[in-house]
């Protein structure tokens, strides 16, 4: 199947759902190519993440600024070329979410800290994401690892590490008691001065734990490592990071019992995460291979971020202006300020009435940000051309009666409001934002 | 024309030249749009405004044993348990209505307002709510706070089923969450509220020239793409509320108060102004109760930030200056009722880090209209009993239900809204919270 000749529709919504959208360029090159070959292409991520993304743009923002740091990374979505591994960036950050406190810790520069973290696992491996994760200065700050005492146990990290980020809640395999335990194993770890996460031996509670049945033994620094091995190993963690991953790439899975009765698809991530040791690019191998990734009705509904660096990449404006940002907060998604620990939503939920109208007025903002360099964008009537140079195969029929109408009812208008209205409506469509 | 209402949408888009007829149109409330124009000066209907404190609210710091009672050790466990978190009981506003004195408690000295109200005979305080199985996680106990059922799945809200029963009249905007999503507490299985971030948010940042009217009108085409596509149908739909949501609000002025809980508050008590038959507002506060860490500082600022939206929410004023918003008119007071809920109280005893972990029950407030303006009324002062706090010697860890969630939900939905609620045999209504 994966051999079998990729189609203006595949290349749409491949790159719609994992890599910013489809430029008229990425649609020459691809389209008529092996499927697989394009799945390929777009997993070929070097082992170590060339430097200057994480080095150059990101690094460049400066100091204590949230907002910068924001659009640099949303810059750096627009013009790697590793599309997919920001947006697994993105995707890991939003299942191990972390927000900036104003006042406090974490800061921005821890943010951006662990920014580089998750990126150089995002498609390496889940299990050392996670370990990595667990004595994270952020995290340690967010979620109070950093005041978590042998004499003083803080359950907050690890009732999350259980319910967010390993097992989920369906079913429930974890009990208050885990949790109390995993606190107590998880004792020691704080951040220092400089920012760097450091064990402090005298904190640490050095007794025996039993965690989901297991007892696990003092092992200082190390120990939390017995914590992500033991938990990696039920076999729930690798149906609930499958599923996290189709929910975040492809649809949400309708199933609410992992282990009964799982999501096809899910199941088969999950087997390969599990075949694989854990490892990320396997995974997602199956997932954009698979049948029910690349046939069926459009059901992957595009986060806030997608859509915005997909508009900026699609019409060449720079991520870097301040419009970016602007549009983004009513939208409900900006980086670095998740709502909570549980992360921004998936799939319809996004779909509400209030930022249906950020997304409308997103594109009115988009275009006053590319009134100088219009040559890009086609003349208002041209649909087709609207839909090539936004990524989209093609005009749902529904869509483009919508937009016949409303270029109908402005006979007499100049070209640039008929050119802003087509924008705005397209990226406020159907078609555009489920993929 | 100026913009879509509910109102006018037939009218308006039957009167679009060139157009064809949009049928059938679905609005996210289910009924016909049509006209609501119900003058809230003689609509006598009884309003209710949901105030939720996300993160897990510690109901032993905002209700505070001042003294020992007989055979309740309360304060000599709290002082033992919380050394560094603890309050003086000078320091506490003591609850001393004759029939609540000889409980011995006292409110956080933050809440100035709610004690004037108290000391109004307008609060009661329900003491040791939760529901049975508790769970501490925030997202699965935020959940049964929202649906008002432990033991189903999260189908639907309590208040999404009242507005089953009662549905919505054609063109009323009968329910509304401020926020970026709907909350689950006002869906159901066949009527929802609608959502909305601000007054200001919910106009399109276009205007309403004849060019912005003849792109909103577009808009609303994209409700009917075809069902074979549901996400992207519901995509449309939602396109649709956002233009109908616009109208209906246009004419709603914003409260002056633009941030914090206060403008959430302001801007519910403007939706129970207006003419839409709004009856029932869901504000959620922003800033976040769950004080793992260093927990005074942070619990004043949030009970700070709830206690001036109360006072502008009732008086027009902020720490007794004028807001430039008007005092609650007597009218509307005396149809009003505010309910305050959180996920869950905290643990009895502090952490390392003087904070809390997650807990289970907690006491929920009710503010109700001025003594006899309304019939049936709010029955100020203590109800429930206080859960058991162990003895110095054996301190309980956790505060143990004495009242269920439902009984609290019932006694609204029977006492206040006149709605018996058929879900809940066998949990009957908080006796003596109305009469």
């Amino acid at each position: 199947m994966g051999a079998s000749l990729a189609t203006v529709e595949d290349v749409s919504r491949l790159f719609a759902r994992v890599a910013f959208g489809a430029t008229p360029v990425d649609v020459a090159q691809w389209v008529g190519h092996p499927y697989d070959e394009v799945v390929e292409h777009l997993l070929s991520v070097p082992a170590q993440p060339p430097t200057d993304l994480v080095g150059g743009a990101l690094s460049d923002a400066p100091s204590g600024d949230p907002s910068l740091a924001q659009r640099s990374w949303l810059e750096v979505m627009r013009t790697t070329q590793y599309p997919l591994l920001e947006r697994m960036t993105l995707l890991w950050h939003g299942h191990f979410a972390t927000a900036v406190a104003f006042d406090g810790s974490p800061t921005i520069d821890d943010l951006l800290r662990q920014n580089a973290t998750i990126r150089r696992h995002a498609m390496g491996n889940f299990r050392a994401l996670l370990a990595a994760m667990t004595v994270d200065p952020a995290m340690l700050y967010w979620l109070n690892g950093a005041e978590n005492t042998s004499k003083k146990p803080n359950e907050n990290y690890a009732r999350e590490f259980f319910e967010l980020f390993t097992l989920g809640r369906s079913p429930q395999v974890h009990n208050e008691q885990d949790v109390r335990e995993a606190a107590r194993l998880l004792t020691g770890w704080t951040v220092t001065g400089t920012g760097a996460a450091q064990f402090v031996p005298a904190r640490h509670d050095a007794g025996s734990k039993t965690v989901l049945g297991r007892r696990i033994d003092n092992g200082g620094p190390q120990e939390y490592w017995s914590l992500v091995d033991l938990v990696v190993g039920h076999p729930v963690a690798p149906r609930f990071i499958a599923s996290k991953l189709v929910a975040g790439l492809a649809y949400v899975p309708a199933s609410t019992d992992l282990l009964a009765a799982p999501d096809p698809l899910v199941a088969a991530v999950a087997d390969a995460l599990t075949r694989s040791n854990w490892d990320i690019r396997t995974a997602l191998r199956v997932l954009l291979l698979s049948n029910d990734f690349r046939y069926g009705p459009p059901r992957h509904v595009r986060p806030p971020v997608d859509l915005v660096v997909a508009g900026c990449k699609a019409l060449g404006i720079t991520a870097q202006d301040s419009r970016t940002t602007q549009a983004l907060g009513p939208m409900g998604q900006l980086p670095f300020q998740p709502p909570n620990v549980g992360g921004w939503p998936v799939g319809p939920a996004w779909l509400s009435a209030t930022t249906m109208l950020a997304r409308y007025d997103w594109g009115h903002l988009l275009f006053s940000a590319s009134r100088d360099h219009l040559s890009v964008a086609p003349p208002a009537r041209d649909l087709e051309g609207w839909a090539h140079q936004l990524g989209m195969a093609d005009l749902s029929p529904n869509t483009r009666s919508a937009l016949d109408a409303y270029l109908a009812s402005r006979p007499n208008a100049q070209s640039e409001e008929l050119q802003e209205g087509v924008l705005s409506l397209l990226l406020a469509s159907p078609d555009w934002m489920v993929a | 024309m100026a913009g879509f209402t509910r109102r006018q949408f037939l009218v308006g888009a039957g009167s679009l030249a060139g157009v064809q007829l949009l049928a059938p149109i679905v609005t996210r409330s289910g009924g016909a749009v049509g006209a609501a124009d119900i003058d809230p000066a003689t609509d006598s209907r009884r309003r209710l405004v949901v105030i939720f404190l996300p993160g897990g609210n510690d109901g032993l710091n905002t209700v505070i044993p001042r003294a020992d009672v007989a055979g309740a050790p309360r304060r000599s466990v709290y002082q033992k348990v919380r050394p560094n978190i603890g309050y003086s009981a000078g320091s506490t506003k003591a609850l001393d209505r004759p029939a609540d004195h000889a409980h011995e408690l006292g409110l956080n000295s933050k809440l100035d307002t709610l004690y004037r109200l108290y000391k109004d005979d307008r609060v009661a305080i329900v003491q040791g709510v939760d529901y049975p199985n508790h769970n501490y996680s925030h997202f699965a106990s935020q959940t049964i706070w929202q649906s008002g059922e432990p033991d189903r799945g999260p189908d639907s809200g309590w208040l999404g089923r009242h507005l089953d029963r009662a549905g919505i009249a054609p063109g009323e905007l009968r329910a509304v969450g401020i926020g970026t999503a709907l909350p689950l507490m006002l869906t159901g299985a066949r009527q929802q509220g609608s959502e909305i971030q601000s007054l200001p948010a919910t106009h399109f940042v276009d205007g309403s020239s004849a060019a912005a009217a003849a792109r909103h009108a577009a808009l609303t085409r994209f409700a009917t793409h075809p069902a074979d596509q549901p996400v992207r149908r519901l995509a449309g739909q939602r396109a649709l509320e956002a233009v109908t949501l616009s109208g209906d609000l246009a004419a709603v002025p914003p409260p002056k108060t633009t941030t914090g809980l206060a403008a959430g508050l302001l801007t519910a008590r403007r939706l129970l102004e207006s003419r839409l038959g709004v009856e029932a507002v869901f504000v959620p506060q922003q800033a976040n109760y769950d004080t793992h860490v260093t927990q005074k500082s942070q619990h004043e600022k949030v009970l700070n930030e709830l206690d001036n939206a109360l006072e502008a929410f009732y008086f027009g004023t902020l720490g007794g200056q004028s807001t430039g918003d008007r005092a609650m008119a007597a009218g509307l007071a005396s149809r009003t009722l505010v309910l305050i809920i959180s996920e869950f109280g905290r643990r009895i005893g502090e952490n390392g880090g003087a904070g809390t972990d997650h807990g289970a029950a907690a006491p929920v407030f009710l503010i109700g209209p001025p003594p006899g303006t309304s019939t049936p009324t709010l029955q100020p002062g203590l109800h429930g009993d206080h859960p058991d706090m162990g003895t110095t010697t054996l301190p309980a860890d956790n505060l143990l239900r004495t009242t269920d969630m439902r009984a609290v939900y019932q006694a609204v939905l029977q006492g206040w809204l006149g709605d018996p609620d058929p879900l809940y045999n066998g949990v009957g209504a908080l006796p003596g919270l109305f009469a």
